[in-house]
């Protein structure tokens, strides 16, 4: 057993758990939000799986192929950070349309993004496919070694993920 | 040419029959074309869309053709179930809509491949040769693929298409014009 994988397995199920014990201070409907949120981003996880390979992890972290629901779990973790932070700090006390609301849960999601994607790269958790990097101009994001490219890949998996855990809620 | 002008004949037709039945046909439309290109983009390594003319083309190899294809494929099955599922539930209409897309998109894919206007990348061909077959024939993971990526879709046009007003908007302004312009 790789003890550097299992801590960040373990760290990112502690961080999973204290996210939903804050959310169910104030969401009635956390556990049926967090399961919706986890489908959609395990959605985007089957979609993208080609793309990036997830290495290193315990073989119970992964569902299948290269697939890691713990990997799916950090996402998810990162998704309703964003949402607390625009909800409950930045917007607290005042109402905001939908559409403000959605534009800075990317931007948000994108900040936080950013340096964990470069810990993952730096430290092997993960990697890209080459018909991926085929595409990268071999630009980095400053002081990190993460492709440009991420700073509109993220938006744009946000732009989806979001909308699929913001409509479901609101039907179910 | 003649793929692009059929694809192009589809789309305009459905999208003239369905607006006469519902006049937020056009926004939903562009709302379910974003969300294409939004999906196209950002998977744009794991395909090619070859063979098409040069002018159906936006950005590398990112077709708007195949764009309204898909656009076609999902509005239709949005109409579908809503004619024939108007008393279901959102939930029940969203998961037969996202069913009924699926069947149509692995014939519409299936087309693509034989007509070689799409070509998978290597990665993707190796994933698909891994995977087990579905009742012998279907790769379990296009199996899985191709909901995955339509039921977000999906979503994305759900939640989008009321909160796009300014393309009613615009259609209604076009309309207006036009009804000037004929009264001259």
């Amino acid at each position: 057993m790789n003890i550097t994988s299992l801590t960040l397995e373990i760290l990112i199920i502690i961080v999973t758990i204290g996210i939903y014990s804050y959310l169910k201070n104030y969401e009635k409907k956390a556990k049926q939000k967090f399961i919706i949120l986890f489908i959609a981003v395990f959605l985007f996880e089957i979609m993208s799986e080609p793309m990036w390979i997830n290495h290193l992890f315990n073989s119970w972290a992964y569902l299948y192929g290269n697939v890691s629901w713990i990997v799916t779990l950090g996402w998810v973790d990162i998704f309703f950070v964003s949402f607390i932070i625009v909800d409950k700090l930045i917007f607290k006390n005042k109402k905001l349309s939908e559409k403000i609301k959605f534009w800075l849960y990317l931007l948000i999601v994108t900040i936080i993004t950013v340096p964990l994607e470069a810990m993952l790269l730096k430290y092997g958790f993960r990697s890209y496919s080459s018909a991926l990097t085929d595409t990268f101009s071999g630009l980095l994001i400053p002081f990190t070694g993460v492709p440009i490219e991420l700073l509109i890949a993220v938006p744009m998996i946000a732009a989806l993920i979001i909308p699929f855990y913001k409509y479901v809620n609101s039907i179910e | 040419m003649i793929f692009e002008i059929i694809v192009i004949l589809i789309a305009l037709l459905f999208i003239i029959f369905l607006q006469i039945k519902d006049k937020h046909t056009i926004k939903k439309f562009v709302v379910i074309v974003i969300g294409v290109l939004l999906f196209e983009y950002f998977t744009q390594a794991l395909w090619f869309n070859k063979n098409l003319e040069s002018w159906s083309y936006l950005y590398l190899d990112v077709s708007w053709i195949l764009t309204i294809g898909w656009a076609t494929i999902v509005l239709v099955s949005m109409a579908i179930i809503e004619y024939y599922q108007k008393k279901s539930s959102e939930l029940k209409k969203f998961i037969l809509t996202g069913l009924v897309v699926s069947i149509i998109a692995f014939f519409a894919e299936w087309v693509v491949l034989a007509l070689d206007i799409r070509e998978y990348s290597a990665p993707v061909l190796k994933l698909i040769q891994e995977s087990p077959l579905l009742f012998g024939i279907l790769p379990l993971r296009e199996a899985i693929y191709v909901p995955a990526f339509v039921f977000l879709i999906i979503a994305f046009v759900k939640y989008w298409e009321p909160r796009m007003e300014i393309i009613d908007n615009l259609v209604n302004d076009v309309k207006k014009i036009t009804k000037r312009g004929k009264k001259r």
